[in-house]
């Protein structure tokens, strides 16, 4: 029912808007909230309560408390107090077993109190143990608030960054005078309200809008529905005023008792008569607002020496007040004043209770961290009892989990006689009002019954968020960065299967892997290897610093000659490999893993740091393109694309020039890590497009990595990181040709007299394709395990790297592979399945 | 061949082709070609700070004759034309839901869209420059795209 127009009310009654709860149709204004337009329609209850499905009503109206937590438009946990009224909502009751007004599972709080005390989770339902499957089902059923649609649509949440000189939290009295001056000294000043939006003077205001937290350097996120905001500020004031605590009587939590700043908004902001005859405790100022809108006040006490309320059907019928039991439909009621200081004690502020006014008070601010206001706890007042208990109806100290004086009482008695373990056992502050109308209820009768003053007792810990937030608007948007070879499109045109590599997306095939292993084998392939680590080293130290960086050599390194390189870590474990080239006596060109670029390019910069070398390092994997030409028909092909000289005797194996290739300057590797004659051609990575149609054209035939892993594991080349781990070192991977132990350091080299072969990485055929990862067994133990297999036409069978005990390592062994849960024989081999002299390679 | 040609796209007559051009250029405007050198060992007049004695320096002309006078007065200088792709882009409310970086202090060097790094200049009014790594360039497009739909939603 409306009240006659108020003065600075929100609605607009020429604008009705029509929306269902449950399926019912009611009407509204714009400018309502969903809970203001559905109180005005009538609804009384909202909820169920979390543990004992007791009704609940507005309490708060300021979106603090759980009591109007609803589902809107499929969102759950929706508060529909603050919640701004639309057009066609469709709103349903929430944590409820048939409707809102009945709900079967209320049953627990008449009969389930023995069977349900405080921390019954933790020793109820334990015996006998072959049930718990079916407890755990029910339990995980009626646990929870409210049900997220996994189909439901996600809303747009974006994410905004900002600096400003001064940011004030909190647009009451206090905050927006701050707000002014500050601007009059020309700071930049943004200012957060909860409420509506409303215009500053001389400074920003973001409304509605809510700050979730304070952050180390000054860091504010604000919740502005459908957008969150960074902010980060060089001086924050926190105004963030008082928040009305509810009294702790039997019987508080009924429909029909409010706090008075919910009496205030309903009959200020949407002209809705809260009741009909009301009883007034602590704010006795709010009696008068109530006559006004033409509610009975039966009687308005400050302070109340007793106090009870009674129902019927969870709604207030009478109170008992100092012994006189009155009828009423609406107990007002409220406590202490406690300042809203989680937000300064998250920026490290100390947070004292202050017995004379019996609230918790903020002292002690970090710099740049200001607060005005009520937040400051400057406020007079009288502290209240901490509890009017003793018989009767429950006892709320805490609305959201349902934790009744009962409970606590209870908790101490079993030990859990500190606050933060009283906290984590009876849950009391950790439902979704985090605390802000219980967390000094909570400590007060903690206090009381355990004969602590509560100074003593203290707060406990603030953590973010200051206000529930959606977790949506915490993700952001659904955006995965992505890097893509400069040849991306003419793999998707030729109908590439792309597959993640690290954040490369990568070919995986053309559609048919044999097919195009078959093709580099017989005639010509092309492979895009853009992603390769590539370094520039330069600088007249440039030498030094490699053979520094890696246990083999390169200060003898030919210009124009190529040669393979591993690199260890300070351990001497393997941590990355790839090709230098030497191109100038000053010059060097690194090539590295695809996963492993970034790492090696800081490694070789912190090296080159603290040696002082003359070398810059310059990290140009993504400027530089890369394709792999390979097969028995790549010099042909190449010769016909470029002037230089390719033939065998000009180009050999191991050899780097720079040339042209289709009018194109390249970078030609002679290298093959496909095992066929081959050539890596490096040019400018807007340039690989021409380059690599000027390939095609020649007749070559684009392969993918499945294939390339093919060819790879038939010469037994090793990938760093998926045949080797962070345990590997050169020595056990049969690489110990690579060390020279006789250089006075490199990295990694303190290691090497400490190597320990433990398992060697050997090759093995087999008739069954094993799982990589697959268990090695020999004389029913494990005796290692296969890091790469594949199938091979031309090896005929199943091939693949596996590490082993030392002991079997040798030509011919035999060792036997875990697959399909069965044991298969396999052969080990030493030397690569494939052209094992490399004949084809130099050829 | 000049050394090391083969980073640069400035040594031929093949047509470069941008990393952004399979992106549709809703809310940026594709600056890719702009010649781009990162040069060692100080900062040239001019130029964008990216690091202690680097420096990038962005030009509209011959990159060739640039990075040759550079080179004689003494810089170590490096083609990196074809490894940054370039965005235009307008507005400061676009800016702050792409990084997190104080526009009041830019040229800088830093992130832009979860991670990417990127090398930020202002120019004139509200008009920001974006250089960032070409193999992140079409996810970056995407993302500034994105952005200002959602601004303009």
């Amino acid at each position: 029912m409306r009240l006659e127009p108020q003065a600075g009310e929100r609605i607009d009654r020429s604008s009705p808007l029509t929306f269902t709860l449950d399926g019912r149709e009611v009407t509204g204004f714009a400018g309502d909230t969903i809970g203001s337009a559905l109180y005005a329609a009538g609804t009384r209850i909202f909820s169920r309560s979390f543990k004992y499905h007791r009704p609940r009503g507005l309490l708060c109206c300021s979106g603090h408390c759980p009591n109007c937590m609803m589902t809107v438009d499929g969102v759950p946990n929706v508060r529909v107090c603050t919640e701004p009224l639309r057009e066609g909502a469709r709103v349903r009751g929430q944590n409820v077993r048939g409707s809102l007004e009945r709900d079967w599972l209320s049953v627990v709080d008449r009969f389930g109190g023995p069977f349900t005390p405080v921390g019954f989770y933790y020793r109820t339902m334990i015996r006998p143990r072959r049930a718990w499957p079916l407890y755990e089902k029910v339990l995980r059923n009626i646990a929870g608030l409210g049900r997220i649609s996994p189909t439901g649509a996600h809303r747009r949440y974006d994410t905004e960054h900002r600096t400003v000189d001064v940011l004030v939290i909190g647009g009451g009295g206090a905050g927006r005078r701050a707000a002014a001056e500050a601007a009059k000294t020309g700071a930049e000043v943004l200012l957060v309200d909860e409420g509506h939006a409303f215009r500053g003077r001389g400074y920003e205001v973001l409304a509605p809008a809510r700050a979730l937290a304070v952050y180390e350097g000054g860091l504010v996120p604000v919740d502005a529905g459908s957008v969150l905001h960074r902010i980060r500020a060089r001086r924050i004031v926190v105004a963030a005023g008082t928040l009305d605590q509810p009294l702790v009587f039997p019987g508080n939590d009924l429909v029909g008792v409010m706090l008075p700043g919910a009496v205030r908004r309903l009959v200020d902001e949407w002209a809705v008569r809260p009741g009909t005859r009301a009883v007034v405790v602590g704010d006795t100022g709010v009696a008068e607002q109530l006559r006004r809108a033409g509610v009975e006040v039966a009687a308005a006490v400050a302070r109340a020496n007793g106090l009870r309320a009674h129902g019927r059907g969870g709604r207030l019928r009478t109170v008992e007040l100092d012994g006189r039991r009155i009828a009423c439909d609406l107990l007002v009621a409220s406590g202490a004043r406690q300042p809203a200081y989680s937000l300064l004690a998250q920026a490290g502020a100390r947070i004292d209770y202050e017995p004379r006014s019996g609230v918790f008070v903020p002292s002690a601010l970090p710099p740049g961290v200001e607060v005005v206001g009520g937040a400051a706890g400057s406020e007079r007042q009288q502290p209240v009892p901490a509890a009017y208990d003793g018989g009767g109806d429950k006892c709320f100290v805490c609305v959201c989990e349902d934790v009744t004086v009962k409970d606590l009482k209870r908790a101490v008695a079993e030990g859990f006689d500190s606050i933060e373990l009283a906290k984590r056992y009876t849950t009391v502050t950790m439902g979704p009002c985090q605390g802000k109308l219980c967390h000094l209820a909570s400590v007060r009768v903690l206090a009381r019954e355990t004969a602590t003053p509560e100074a003593l007792i203290g707060a406990t810990t603030a953590r973010p968020p200051w206000a529930p937030v959606e977790l949506g608007l915490l993700a952001g948007r659904h955006l995965e960065p992505a890097k893509r070879s400069p040849l991306h499109r003419r793999h998707e045109d030729a109908g590439a299967e792309m597959m993640w590599t690290g954040q490369w997306r990568r070919p995986h095939s053309y559609g048919d892997p044999a097919g195009e292993v078959r093709a580099v084998h017989e005639h010509l392939g092309v492979i895009d290897v853009s992603t390769l680590g590539k370094i520039v080293v330069e600088g007249a130290d440039a030498a030094a610093l490699l053979e520094r960086l890696y246990p083999n050599r390169f200060a003898d390194l030919r210009i124009g000659r190529v040669r393979y390189g591993v690199l260890t870590t300070d351990g001497g474990r393997i941590f990355d490999d790839g090709t230098i080239a030497r191109l100038a006596e000053d010059l060097y060109y690194v090539t590295t893993t695809s996963t492993g670029s970034e790492g090696v390019a800081e490694w070789f910069e912190w090296w080159n740091a603290i040696w002082g070398y003359d070398a810059e390092i310059v990290h140009v994997t993504g400027g530089v393109a890369a394709v792999n030409l390979a097969g028995p028909q790549a010099r042909t092909a190449l010769a016909r694309l470029t002037d230089a000289d390719v033939s065998k005797e000009a180009f050999r194996y191991l050899d780097a020039k720079e040339i042209r290739v289709a009018g194109i300057p390249c970078l030609a590797l002679r290298i093959g890590f496909v095992g066929e004659l081959g050539y890596e051609l490096h040019c400018a990575a807007s340039l690989a497009e021409p380059l690599w149609d000027a390939l095609v054209r020649a007749g070559a035939r684009p392969f993918g990595l499945e294939p390339q892993r093919v060819l790879r594991l038939e010469k037994a080349h090793v990938i760093v990181g998926q045949d080797t781990d962070s345990e590997s070192n050169l020595l056990s991977a049969g690489m110990p040709w690579i060390v020279k132990a006789d250089k006075e350091d490199f990295v990694g080299k303190w290691a090497l007299p400490h190597a320990q072969v433990r398992e060697r990485l050997v090759g093995f055929t087999a008739e069954v394709l094993p799982p990589e990862g697959a268990q090695v067994v020999r004389d029913g133990r494990i005796a290692g395990r296969v890091t790469s297999a594949r199938s091979s036409e031309r090896v005929g069978g199943a091939i693949g790297l596996a590490w082993i005990e030392p002991g079997y390592a040798e030509e011919g062994s035999t060792i036997q592979i875990r697959a399909n849960g069965e044991l298969h024989d396999a052969q080990v081999t030493l030397a690569p399945f494939y052209d094992p002299e490399g004949v084809l390679l130099r050829s | 061949m000049t050394r090391l040609a083969f980073l640069s796209p400035h040594e031929t007559d093949a047509v470069p082709v941008s990393p952004l051009r399979d992106v549709e250029p809703r809310a940026f405007t594709d600056v890719s070609a702009l010649g781009k050198l990162e040069v060692r060992g100080g900062v040239p007049a001019g130029a964008i700070p990216v690091g202690p004695e680097r420096a990038l320096v962005v030009l509209d002309g011959d990159v060739r004759a640039t990075r040759d006078r550079l080179r004689d007065e003494g810089y170590r200088v490096y083609d990196v034309t074809a490894a940054l792709a370039g965005l235009e882009v307008e507005g400061e409310r676009l800016m702050r839901r792409l990084t997190e970086l104080d526009l009041d202090a830019l040229p800088t060097v830093g992130a832009i869209a979860r991670g990417t790094p990127a090398v930020i200049e202002r120019l004139d009014g509200e008009r920001f420059r974006l250089f960032v790594p070409q193999e992140l360039a079409r996810y970056v497009a995407e993302v500034v795209n994105d952005v200002a739909e959602g601004l303009n939603a």
